[in-house]
Protein backbone atom coordinates (compact mmCIF):
# COMPACT_ATOMS: atom_id res chain seq x y z
CA UNK A 1 0.00 0.00 0.00
CA UNK A 2 2.87 2.30 0.91
CA UNK A 3 4.63 1.45 -2.35
CA UNK A 4 1.47 2.24 -4.30
CA UNK A 5 1.15 5.60 -2.56
CA UNK A 6 4.78 6.40 -3.38
CA UNK A 7 4.26 5.36 -6.99
CA UNK A 8 1.10 7.47 -7.26
CA UNK A 9 2.83 10.47 -5.74
CA UNK A 10 5.85 10.07 -7.99
CA UNK A 11 3.76 9.93 -11.15
CA UNK A 12 1.04 12.32 -9.98
CA UNK A 13 1.65 14.87 -12.74
CA UNK A 14 1.70 12.22 -15.42
CA UNK A 15 -1.55 10.76 -14.07
CA UNK A 16 -3.02 14.27 -14.01
CA UNK A 17 -1.96 14.68 -17.63
CA UNK A 18 -3.63 11.39 -18.56
CA UNK A 19 -6.78 12.48 -16.73
CA UNK A 20 -6.98 15.84 -18.51
CA UNK A 21 -6.15 14.29 -21.89
CA UNK A 22 -8.88 11.70 -21.36
CA UNK A 23 -11.42 14.42 -20.68
CA UNK A 24 -10.23 16.25 -23.80
CA UNK A 25 -10.44 13.09 -25.89
CA UNK A 26 -13.92 12.32 -24.57
CA UNK A 27 -15.15 15.81 -25.43
CA UNK A 28 -13.54 15.72 -28.85
CA UNK A 29 -14.81 12.29 -29.83
CA UNK A 30 -18.31 12.98 -28.58
CA UNK A 31 -18.60 16.39 -30.27
CA UNK A 32 -16.69 15.97 -33.52
CA UNK A 33 -18.29 13.73 -36.12
CA UNK A 34 -15.06 13.51 -38.11
CA UNK A 35 -13.00 12.35 -35.12
CA UNK A 36 -15.70 9.89 -34.11
CA UNK A 37 -15.69 8.35 -37.56
CA UNK A 38 -11.88 8.12 -37.58
CA UNK A 39 -12.00 6.43 -34.18
CA UNK A 40 -14.61 4.03 -35.47
CA UNK A 41 -12.47 3.17 -38.47
CA UNK A 42 -9.44 2.73 -36.28
CA UNK A 43 -11.38 0.37 -34.00
CA UNK A 44 -12.47 -1.72 -36.97
CA UNK A 45 -8.93 -1.79 -38.36
CA UNK A 46 -7.41 -2.78 -35.03
CA UNK A 47 -10.00 -5.42 -34.28
CA UNK A 48 -9.63 -6.70 -37.85
CA UNK A 49 -5.86 -6.97 -37.66
CA UNK A 50 -6.04 -8.71 -34.30
CA UNK A 51 -8.71 -11.17 -35.39
CA UNK A 52 -6.87 -11.77 -38.66
CA UNK A 53 -3.79 -12.74 -36.67
CA UNK A 54 -5.80 -15.07 -34.42
CA UNK A 55 -7.53 -16.55 -37.43
CA UNK A 56 -4.25 -17.27 -39.21
CA UNK A 57 -2.96 -18.96 -36.08
CA UNK A 58 -6.02 -21.18 -35.59
CA UNK A 59 -6.85 -21.86 -39.25
CA UNK A 60 -4.60 -24.88 -39.44
CA UNK A 61 -6.51 -26.76 -36.73
CA UNK A 62 -9.86 -25.98 -38.29
CA UNK A 63 -8.90 -27.26 -41.73
CA UNK A 64 -10.72 -30.62 -41.50
CA UNK A 65 -14.04 -29.06 -40.58
CA UNK A 66 -13.54 -26.41 -43.21
CA UNK A 67 -12.83 -28.94 -45.97
CA UNK A 68 -15.95 -30.82 -45.03
CA UNK A 69 -18.04 -27.67 -45.16
CA UNK A 70 -16.55 -26.60 -48.48
CA UNK A 71 -17.27 -30.02 -49.97
CA UNK A 72 -20.86 -29.80 -48.83
CA UNK A 73 -21.18 -26.34 -50.28
CA UNK A 74 -19.65 -27.49 -53.56
CA UNK A 75 -22.12 -30.30 -53.72
CA UNK A 76 -24.99 -27.94 -53.06
CA UNK A 77 -23.81 -25.54 -55.76
CA UNK A 78 -23.55 -28.36 -58.27
CA UNK A 79 -27.04 -29.42 -57.38
CA UNK A 80 -28.35 -25.89 -57.85
CA UNK A 81 -26.58 -25.61 -61.19
CA UNK A 82 -28.05 -28.83 -62.48
CA UNK A 83 -31.48 -27.82 -61.20
CA UNK A 84 -31.33 -24.58 -63.12
CA UNK A 85 -30.37 -26.32 -66.36
CA UNK A 86 -33.36 -28.62 -66.50
CA UNK A 87 -36.96 -27.51 -66.77
CA UNK A 88 -38.32 -27.12 -63.27
CA UNK A 89 -40.89 -29.74 -62.51
CA UNK A 90 -42.08 -28.52 -59.16
CA UNK A 91 -43.64 -25.28 -58.08
CA UNK A 92 -40.96 -24.69 -55.45
CA UNK A 93 -38.12 -24.93 -57.99
CA UNK A 94 -39.92 -22.67 -60.43
CA UNK A 95 -40.37 -20.07 -57.75
CA UNK A 96 -36.72 -20.20 -56.82
CA UNK A 97 -35.55 -19.66 -60.37
CA UNK A 98 -38.04 -16.89 -61.02
CA UNK A 99 -37.01 -15.07 -57.89
CA UNK A 100 -33.43 -14.85 -59.06
CA UNK A 101 -34.24 -14.03 -62.62
CA UNK A 102 -36.35 -11.05 -61.60
CA UNK A 103 -34.50 -7.99 -62.92
CA UNK A 104 -35.28 -5.94 -59.83
CA UNK A 105 -33.56 -8.45 -57.61
CA UNK A 106 -30.40 -9.18 -59.51
CA UNK A 107 -27.34 -8.49 -57.46
CA UNK A 108 -24.69 -6.23 -58.90
CA UNK A 109 -21.87 -7.14 -56.55
CA UNK A 110 -20.93 -10.34 -54.79
CA UNK A 111 -17.76 -10.72 -52.77
CA UNK A 112 -16.62 -13.70 -50.80
CA UNK A 113 -15.24 -12.80 -47.38
CA UNK A 114 -13.82 -14.58 -44.41
CA UNK A 115 -15.32 -14.08 -40.97
CA UNK A 116 -12.55 -12.92 -38.68
CA UNK A 117 -14.68 -12.54 -35.61
CA UNK A 118 -18.19 -13.58 -34.69
CA UNK A 119 -19.48 -12.25 -31.39
CA UNK A 120 -22.29 -14.35 -29.92
CA UNK A 121 -22.27 -13.52 -26.23
CA UNK A 122 -23.69 -10.01 -26.15
CA UNK A 123 -27.01 -8.35 -26.91
CA UNK A 124 -25.43 -6.27 -29.67
CA UNK A 125 -23.35 -8.90 -31.40
CA UNK A 126 -21.36 -8.16 -34.50
CA UNK A 127 -19.16 -9.93 -37.02
CA UNK A 128 -15.95 -8.75 -38.58
CA UNK A 129 -15.08 -9.56 -42.19
CA UNK A 130 -11.70 -9.41 -43.89
CA UNK A 131 -12.99 -7.34 -46.83
CA UNK A 132 -13.67 -3.61 -46.74
CA UNK A 133 -14.29 -0.58 -48.90
CA UNK A 134 -11.22 -1.41 -51.01
CA UNK A 135 -13.12 -4.50 -52.21
CA UNK A 136 -16.31 -2.57 -52.89
CA UNK A 137 -18.03 -3.44 -49.63
CA UNK A 138 -20.37 -0.72 -48.39
CA UNK A 139 -22.78 -0.31 -45.48
CA UNK A 140 -26.22 -1.91 -45.93
CA UNK A 141 -25.01 -4.72 -48.14
CA UNK A 142 -26.44 -8.16 -47.47
CA UNK A 143 -24.23 -10.82 -45.92
CA UNK A 144 -25.24 -14.38 -46.72
CA UNK A 145 -23.90 -17.90 -46.44
CA UNK A 146 -25.06 -19.70 -49.53
CA UNK A 147 -28.79 -18.97 -49.52
CA UNK A 148 -28.95 -18.25 -45.81
CA UNK A 149 -29.07 -14.71 -44.44
CA UNK A 150 -26.30 -13.85 -41.97
CA UNK A 151 -26.87 -10.12 -41.51
CA UNK A 152 -26.05 -6.79 -43.07
CA UNK A 153 -22.95 -4.62 -43.28
CA UNK A 154 -23.01 -1.82 -40.73
CA UNK A 155 -19.67 -0.02 -41.21
CA UNK A 156 -16.53 -0.43 -43.27
CA UNK A 157 -12.90 0.54 -43.16
CA UNK A 158 -10.58 0.13 -46.17
CA UNK A 159 -9.75 -3.49 -45.31
CA UNK A 160 -12.47 -4.68 -42.94
CA UNK A 161 -16.23 -4.61 -42.53
CA UNK A 162 -18.42 -4.79 -39.46
CA UNK A 163 -21.64 -6.73 -39.84
CA UNK A 164 -24.81 -6.70 -37.73
CA UNK A 165 -25.95 -10.31 -37.66
CA UNK A 166 -29.54 -11.47 -37.16
CA UNK A 167 -28.52 -12.20 -33.57
CA UNK A 168 -28.33 -8.52 -32.67
CA UNK A 169 -31.23 -7.10 -30.70
CA UNK A 170 -31.08 -3.88 -32.73
CA UNK A 171 -31.84 -5.63 -36.01
CA UNK A 172 -35.40 -6.20 -37.22
CA UNK A 173 -35.77 -8.13 -40.46
CA UNK A 174 -38.83 -8.54 -42.61
CA UNK A 175 -39.64 -12.27 -42.91
CA UNK A 176 -42.00 -13.93 -45.35
CA UNK A 177 -43.91 -17.03 -44.28
CA UNK A 178 -43.77 -18.92 -47.57
CA UNK A 179 -46.82 -21.11 -46.99
CA UNK A 180 -49.21 -18.21 -46.45
CA UNK A 181 -47.21 -15.43 -48.17
CA UNK A 182 -47.62 -13.34 -45.01
CA UNK A 183 -44.89 -11.18 -43.57
CA UNK A 184 -43.76 -10.63 -40.01
CA UNK A 185 -40.72 -9.19 -38.29
CA UNK A 186 -37.86 -11.43 -37.26
CA UNK A 187 -36.21 -10.18 -34.07
CA UNK A 188 -33.58 -11.70 -31.86
CA UNK A 189 -34.35 -10.96 -28.23
CA UNK A 190 -31.17 -12.32 -26.69
CA UNK A 191 -30.57 -15.81 -25.33
CA UNK A 192 -29.58 -18.81 -27.50
CA UNK A 193 -28.10 -17.80 -30.84
CA UNK A 194 -30.00 -20.44 -32.81
CA UNK A 195 -33.41 -18.97 -32.00
CA UNK A 196 -35.17 -15.71 -32.80
CA UNK A 197 -38.77 -14.57 -32.60
CA UNK A 198 -41.26 -13.81 -35.35
CA UNK A 199 -43.27 -10.80 -34.28
CA UNK A 200 -46.47 -9.20 -35.57
CA UNK A 201 -47.73 -12.41 -37.21
CA UNK A 202 -51.57 -12.31 -37.17
CA UNK A 203 -53.32 -15.12 -35.35
CA UNK A 204 -55.88 -15.80 -38.10
CA UNK A 205 -53.18 -17.05 -40.51
CA UNK A 206 -52.69 -20.83 -40.40
CA UNK A 207 -49.14 -21.69 -39.48
CA UNK A 208 -47.33 -24.84 -38.35
CA UNK A 209 -44.01 -25.94 -36.92
CA UNK A 210 -41.41 -26.54 -39.64
CA UNK A 211 -42.73 -23.82 -41.99
CA UNK A 212 -39.94 -21.88 -43.57
CA UNK A 213 -39.30 -18.15 -43.42
CA UNK A 214 -37.48 -16.30 -46.14
CA UNK A 215 -36.56 -12.70 -46.86
CA UNK A 216 -39.44 -10.71 -48.29
CA UNK A 217 -39.60 -8.15 -51.06
CA UNK A 218 -40.11 -5.49 -48.39
CA UNK A 219 -36.40 -5.48 -47.64
CA UNK A 220 -34.09 -3.38 -49.77
CA UNK A 221 -31.02 -5.04 -48.27
CA UNK A 222 -31.71 -8.71 -48.96
CA UNK A 223 -32.81 -10.28 -52.21
CA UNK A 224 -36.15 -12.02 -51.61
CA UNK A 225 -36.30 -15.74 -51.09
CA UNK A 226 -33.17 -16.13 -48.96
CA UNK A 227 -33.60 -18.40 -45.97
CA UNK A 228 -33.99 -16.93 -42.52
CA UNK A 229 -35.09 -19.97 -40.55
CA UNK A 230 -37.86 -22.42 -39.71
CA UNK A 231 -40.69 -22.14 -37.25
CA UNK A 232 -39.73 -24.10 -34.19
CA UNK A 233 -42.47 -23.40 -31.65
CA UNK A 234 -45.85 -21.67 -31.79
CA UNK A 235 -47.67 -20.28 -28.78
CA UNK A 236 -50.91 -18.40 -28.56
CA UNK A 237 -51.42 -15.87 -25.84
CA UNK A 238 -55.04 -15.48 -24.66
CA UNK A 239 -56.43 -12.18 -25.84
CA UNK A 240 -53.48 -11.43 -28.14
CA UNK A 241 -53.98 -10.83 -31.86
CA UNK A 242 -50.58 -12.18 -32.83
CA UNK A 243 -48.78 -15.48 -32.26
CA UNK A 244 -45.70 -15.91 -30.13
CA UNK A 245 -43.45 -17.76 -32.52
CA UNK A 246 -39.95 -19.09 -31.97
CA UNK A 247 -37.83 -19.47 -35.09
CA UNK A 248 -34.79 -21.66 -35.52
CA UNK A 249 -32.33 -19.59 -37.53
CA UNK A 250 -30.76 -21.10 -40.63
CA UNK A 251 -27.29 -19.84 -39.80
CA UNK A 252 -25.23 -21.32 -37.01
CA UNK A 253 -23.16 -18.34 -35.88
CA UNK A 254 -20.77 -20.57 -34.00
CA UNK A 255 -19.70 -22.22 -37.24
CA UNK A 256 -19.37 -19.24 -39.56
CA UNK A 257 -16.19 -19.11 -41.57
CA UNK A 258 -16.84 -17.84 -45.08
CA UNK A 259 -19.70 -15.63 -46.23
CA UNK A 260 -20.73 -13.78 -49.34
CA UNK A 261 -21.48 -10.08 -49.38
CA UNK A 262 -23.93 -8.86 -51.97
CA UNK A 263 -25.84 -5.78 -53.00
CA UNK A 264 -29.18 -6.02 -54.80
CA UNK A 265 -29.34 -4.06 -58.02
CA UNK A 266 -30.98 -0.63 -57.78
CA UNK A 267 -30.69 -0.68 -53.97
CA UNK A 268 -29.72 2.97 -53.81
CA UNK A 269 -32.52 4.06 -56.11
CA UNK A 270 -35.01 2.15 -53.98
CA UNK A 271 -33.70 3.45 -50.68
CA UNK A 272 -33.86 7.02 -51.89
CA UNK A 273 -37.60 6.63 -52.16
CA UNK A 274 -38.04 4.57 -48.99
CA UNK A 275 -35.09 5.54 -46.80
CA UNK A 276 -36.33 3.82 -43.64
CA UNK A 277 -36.76 0.40 -45.17
CA UNK A 278 -34.71 -2.44 -43.71
CA UNK B 1 9.72 35.78 -10.78
CA UNK B 2 8.10 39.16 -11.17
CA UNK B 3 6.29 38.72 -14.43
CA UNK B 4 2.52 38.37 -14.44
CA UNK B 5 1.16 36.21 -17.23
CA UNK B 6 -2.46 37.29 -16.94
CA UNK B 7 -2.34 40.38 -19.16
CA UNK B 8 -0.57 38.54 -21.94
CA UNK B 9 -2.81 35.53 -21.44
CA UNK B 10 -6.05 37.49 -21.75
CA UNK B 11 -4.72 39.54 -24.67
CA UNK B 12 -3.53 36.60 -26.75
CA UNK B 13 -6.60 34.50 -26.03
CA UNK B 14 -8.87 37.35 -27.13
CA UNK B 15 -6.71 38.04 -30.18
CA UNK B 16 -6.71 34.36 -31.03
CA UNK B 17 -10.49 34.15 -30.93
CA UNK B 18 -11.08 37.48 -32.67
CA UNK B 19 -8.35 37.67 -35.27
CA UNK B 20 -5.93 34.79 -35.62
CA UNK B 21 -8.51 32.02 -35.90
CA UNK B 22 -9.59 33.59 -39.17
CA UNK B 23 -6.12 33.57 -40.67
CA UNK B 24 -5.47 30.72 -43.12
CA UNK B 25 -2.77 32.00 -45.45
CA UNK B 26 -2.26 29.70 -48.40
CA UNK B 27 -3.74 26.85 -46.38
CA UNK B 28 -0.43 26.66 -44.54
CA UNK B 29 -0.28 29.41 -41.98
CA UNK B 30 -2.88 29.28 -39.22
CA UNK B 31 -1.00 30.73 -36.23
CA UNK B 32 -2.03 29.78 -32.72
CA UNK B 33 -0.66 32.74 -30.80
CA UNK B 34 -2.20 31.65 -27.50
CA UNK B 35 0.72 29.23 -27.21
CA UNK B 36 2.81 32.29 -26.29
CA UNK B 37 0.84 32.54 -23.06
CA UNK B 38 1.59 28.88 -22.34
CA UNK B 39 5.30 29.42 -22.86
CA UNK B 40 5.10 32.55 -20.72
CA UNK B 41 3.40 30.81 -17.75
CA UNK B 42 5.74 30.87 -14.72
CA UNK B 43 7.54 27.58 -14.18
CA UNK B 44 7.37 28.24 -10.44
CA UNK B 45 3.68 27.44 -10.36
CA UNK B 46 2.56 23.97 -9.39
CA UNK B 47 2.64 21.82 -12.52
CA UNK B 48 -0.86 20.49 -11.89
CA UNK B 49 -2.17 24.07 -11.76
CA UNK B 50 -0.23 24.99 -14.90
CA UNK B 51 -1.78 22.04 -16.73
CA UNK B 52 -5.24 23.00 -15.53
CA UNK B 53 -4.76 26.60 -16.70
CA UNK B 54 -3.45 25.32 -20.05
CA UNK B 55 -6.45 23.04 -20.41
CA UNK B 56 -8.74 25.99 -19.69
CA UNK B 57 -7.01 28.23 -22.23
CA UNK B 58 -7.13 25.53 -24.86
CA UNK B 59 -10.76 24.81 -24.19
CA UNK B 60 -11.60 28.49 -24.51
CA UNK B 61 -10.03 28.49 -27.95
CA UNK B 62 -11.80 25.23 -28.77
CA UNK B 63 -15.14 26.73 -27.89
CA UNK B 64 -14.58 29.61 -30.30
CA UNK B 65 -13.44 27.24 -33.05
CA UNK B 66 -15.95 24.47 -32.23
CA UNK B 67 -13.15 21.93 -32.36
CA UNK B 68 -14.05 19.66 -29.45
CA UNK B 69 -11.15 19.84 -27.02
CA UNK B 70 -8.20 19.45 -29.39
CA UNK B 71 -6.53 22.68 -28.31
CA UNK B 72 -7.11 21.82 -24.65
CA UNK B 73 -5.40 18.45 -25.10
CA UNK B 74 -2.44 19.87 -26.97
CA UNK B 75 -1.98 22.79 -24.56
CA UNK B 76 -1.95 20.44 -21.57
CA UNK B 77 0.60 18.23 -23.29
CA UNK B 78 2.84 21.20 -24.10
CA UNK B 79 2.78 22.42 -20.50
CA UNK B 80 3.61 18.94 -19.24
CA UNK B 81 6.53 18.61 -21.66
CA UNK B 82 7.75 22.13 -20.93
CA UNK B 83 9.26 21.21 -17.55
CA UNK B 84 11.43 18.58 -19.28
CA UNK B 85 12.00 20.53 -22.46
CA UNK B 86 13.57 23.48 -20.63
CA UNK B 87 16.26 21.22 -19.17
CA UNK B 88 17.18 20.09 -22.67
CA UNK B 89 17.25 23.49 -24.28
CA UNK B 90 18.42 26.03 -21.69
CA UNK B 91 21.93 25.84 -20.31
CA UNK B 92 22.27 24.33 -16.80
CA UNK B 93 24.18 27.43 -15.66
CA UNK B 94 21.24 29.68 -16.49
CA UNK B 95 18.81 27.31 -14.82
CA UNK B 96 21.00 27.16 -11.70
CA UNK B 97 20.95 30.96 -11.39
CA UNK B 98 17.31 31.32 -12.48
CA UNK B 99 15.27 28.12 -12.04
CA UNK B 100 12.32 29.99 -13.54
CA UNK B 101 14.01 32.15 -16.19
CA UNK B 102 12.26 35.09 -17.77
CA UNK B 103 12.09 34.65 -21.53
CA UNK B 104 13.59 38.14 -21.92
CA UNK B 105 16.74 37.01 -20.13
CA UNK B 106 17.39 34.05 -22.42
CA UNK B 107 19.93 34.17 -25.23
CA UNK B 108 18.44 34.00 -28.70
CA UNK B 109 19.69 30.46 -29.24
CA UNK B 110 18.13 29.19 -26.02
CA UNK B 111 14.96 31.12 -26.72
CA UNK B 112 14.72 29.65 -30.20
CA UNK B 113 15.22 26.08 -29.05
CA UNK B 114 13.05 26.42 -25.92
CA UNK B 115 10.15 28.63 -26.98
CA UNK B 116 10.45 27.87 -30.70
CA UNK B 117 10.59 24.14 -29.97
CA UNK B 118 7.51 24.27 -27.76
CA UNK B 119 5.61 26.34 -30.30
CA UNK B 120 6.48 23.84 -33.02
CA UNK B 121 5.53 20.85 -30.84
CA UNK B 122 2.22 22.53 -30.09
CA UNK B 123 1.40 23.23 -33.72
CA UNK B 124 2.57 19.84 -34.96
CA UNK B 125 0.56 17.96 -32.32
CA UNK B 126 -2.44 20.15 -33.02
CA UNK B 127 -2.48 19.61 -36.78
CA UNK B 128 -1.86 15.88 -36.39
CA UNK B 129 -4.68 15.57 -33.90
CA UNK B 130 -6.87 17.63 -36.17
CA UNK B 131 -6.40 15.33 -39.17
CA UNK B 132 -5.89 12.07 -37.22
CA UNK B 133 -4.12 10.58 -40.22
CA UNK B 134 -0.49 9.55 -40.29
CA UNK B 135 -0.65 9.97 -44.07
CA UNK B 136 -0.94 13.72 -43.46
CA UNK B 137 2.20 13.83 -41.30
CA UNK B 138 4.30 15.67 -43.89
CA UNK B 139 1.66 18.30 -44.54
CA UNK B 140 0.98 18.72 -40.81
CA UNK B 141 4.68 19.26 -40.09
CA UNK B 142 5.01 21.74 -42.94
CA UNK B 143 1.97 23.65 -41.71
CA UNK B 144 3.28 23.54 -38.14
CA UNK B 145 6.67 24.81 -39.27
CA UNK B 146 5.21 27.72 -41.24
CA UNK B 147 2.85 28.76 -38.43
CA UNK B 148 5.54 28.32 -35.77
CA UNK B 149 7.86 30.72 -37.56
CA UNK B 150 5.19 33.39 -37.49
CA UNK B 151 4.28 32.83 -33.82
CA UNK B 152 7.91 32.72 -32.75
CA UNK B 153 8.59 35.92 -34.68
CA UNK B 154 5.70 37.58 -32.91
CA UNK B 155 6.89 36.35 -29.52
CA UNK B 156 10.42 37.56 -30.20
CA UNK B 157 9.10 40.98 -31.24
CA UNK B 158 7.07 41.26 -28.03
CA UNK B 159 10.11 40.29 -25.96
CA UNK B 160 12.24 42.90 -27.72
CA UNK B 161 9.59 45.53 -27.24
CA UNK B 162 9.05 44.79 -23.53
CA UNK B 163 12.73 44.27 -22.62
CA UNK B 164 13.79 47.44 -20.75
CA UNK B 165 17.53 46.75 -20.96
CA UNK B 166 17.55 46.19 -24.70
CA UNK B 167 15.22 49.11 -25.33
CA UNK B 168 17.54 51.39 -23.40
CA UNK B 169 20.52 50.46 -25.57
Amino acid sequence: MGALAIWLFRYRFFLWLIFLESIGAWITFSEQAYHRSRLNQWQIETAGSYQSMIHRATRFWRMDDENLRLNQELALLRQLLSDSLVIADSLQKTQAIETWSDTTWRVDLIRSARVLYAGTNAQHNYLLLDKGSMDGIQPRMAVVQGRKIVGQVQAVSPRFARVIPLINTKLRTSALHTASQTTGSLVWTGGPTRYAELMDFPIHIPIKVGDSLVSSTYSSVYPPGLRLGRIDRIETVPGAITYKIRVMLSVDYHRLDHVQVMRPMFQKEREELLPDQN
Amino acid sequence: MNRSPWLLLITVVLLQGGVFNRIHWMGLINPMIYVMALVWLPLGWNLALQMLVAFGIGWWVDSSLQSGAIHAMVSTLVIYLRSYWIRLTVSPVTLQDHPDPDLRDLEFRSLLSYAGGLIFIHHAALYLLESLRMANLGYALLKAFASSILVFGLLWSILQWTNPTKSAR
